[in-house]
């Protein structure tokens, strides 16, 4: 079954690089050892390459030499996201220009205090919204699956230090359930991907990108369990200094008793997570970073 | 609450809630592997538990917990507690 193995790439060092470069040397000399740096990851990084390429040939249908120089462009974009991150979060968010569709329905949820869940993917820079989203003067909470990183993490966290941003990280033992669940009884908001999943997790296998692919039920289960609305949310890099963030109008998922009912509703929300995911991914399809088998057929 | 009314309470929102039957509530049953109790049933044990025995369970309470016995253990120490 195609599902995320729970690595992730980098490491301190060179999330350490990535700071200071940013602070002594300017974000342009950054980018321009992006292009080192991207060539070595197209070069040694097999397995994500070979994941990326089935997803350029086969799901975009690019050519063979389209494809191997949108996985070097990928890696780049990649690298530029990474270190807008940190440049944004180290303070330097006066160089960059937003520009928000829907931000008003985040801001609804917030004012009124319904509590939410913020689904969003791993494409563009979701990190970056959510430190933006900092201006709806409310608590995040962020749903972090990669918890095996929690070194990477702490040290992200000194970095940003936004007292509004709470990390969940997930554990196989289910410990995050309880601060997810207080969190949404409280009515705050809680953001989490919704494109991966880890083994033992319920999953829908529906139609994305032209193929069949499987999604977590999970984000969906959560809203119809505690009555808190959906809304889907995305942001993508435009140029060197600007990002458009997107969210879609915030839904409440029906609870049922009945199982075979509660079934039928998570997945039609599955479904139309993915139909919105697979629209804003095919206006940017190079800020695809899911470096693993994604669909099934694979 | 003496212990045997917590354990018929807890077995009786097993039945209920997750749709187990009577004979599989063994208390060397795994939680995970034999009830087959996933990641988003927990989610219904956090509120139910608070519903039924008035306390707010803890992040780090579920470390422990692999088999109905423990999760028997848990609740009855909880509830004395309380």
């Amino acid at each position: 079954m195609p599902s995320w193995k729970g690595k992730s790439r980098g490491n301190i060092l060179g999330y350490k690089i990535f700071v200071f470069t940013l602070k002594h040397l300017g974000v342009s000399f950054a980018y321009f050892i992006l292009v080192f740096v991207a060539f070595y990851f197209f070069l040694f990084s097999r397995k994500s390459s070979k994941t990326n390429h089935y997803y350029f040939r086969e799901i975009l249908k690019y050519s063979r030499l389209q494809s191997v120089w949108s996985i070097y462009l990928n890696y780049f974009v990649f690298g530029k996201i990474l270190l807008d991150k940190f440049a944004i979060l180290g303070g330097l968010k006066g160089k960059f220009t937003y520009n928000f569709d829907g931000e008003h329905h985040l801001r609804n949820m917030a004012d009124n205090k319904t509590g939410g869940i913020i689904v969003n993917a791993h494409i563009g820079n979701f990190e970056i919204a959510g430190q933006l989203l900092e201006r709806l003067n409310t608590k995040i909470n962020v749903l972090m699956l990669d918890a095996e990183h929690q070194k990477i993490k702490n040290f992200v966290s000194d970095v940003l230090s936004n007292k509004d941003v709470n990390i969940i990280p997930i554990q196989n033992d289910y410990t995050h359930i309880v601060p997810i669940s207080e969190a949404l009884i409280n009515k705050e908001l809680i953001a989490m991907a919704g494109d991966r999943f880890i083994e033992e997790s319920k999953v829908y296998e529906v139609d994305f990108m032209g193929k069949k692919a499987k999604f977590p039920s999970g984000p969906f289960y959560l809203a119809a369990r505690f009555g808190v609305p959906v809304t889907f949310a995305f942001a993508m890099k435009e140029t060197k200094n600007h990002y458009h963030f997107y969210a879609t109008e915030p839904e409440m998922v029906k609870r049922f008793k009945d199982p075979i009912e509660q079934d039928k509703e998570l997945k039609r929300f599955v479904e139309k997570y993915a139909k919105e995911f697979e629209r804003i991914l095919r206006m940017y399809p190079l800020q695809w970073f899911n470096y693993y088998q994604f669909w099934k057929t694979q | 609450m003496e212990n045997q009314e917590i354990i018929s309470k807890v077995n009786d929102f097993l039945i209920d809630e997750f749709e187990l039957e009577e004979e599989q509530l063994i208390p060397t049953a795994s939680l995970k592997e034999t009830l087959e109790i996933d990641s988003l049933d927990y989610v219904d044990l956090v509120v139910i538990i608070e519903r039924n025995f008035g306390f707010k369970v803890k992040g780090e309470d579920f470390a422990g917990i692999k088999t109905l016995q423990d999760f028997y253990d848990y609740i009855i120490k909880r509830v004395q507690v309380n």
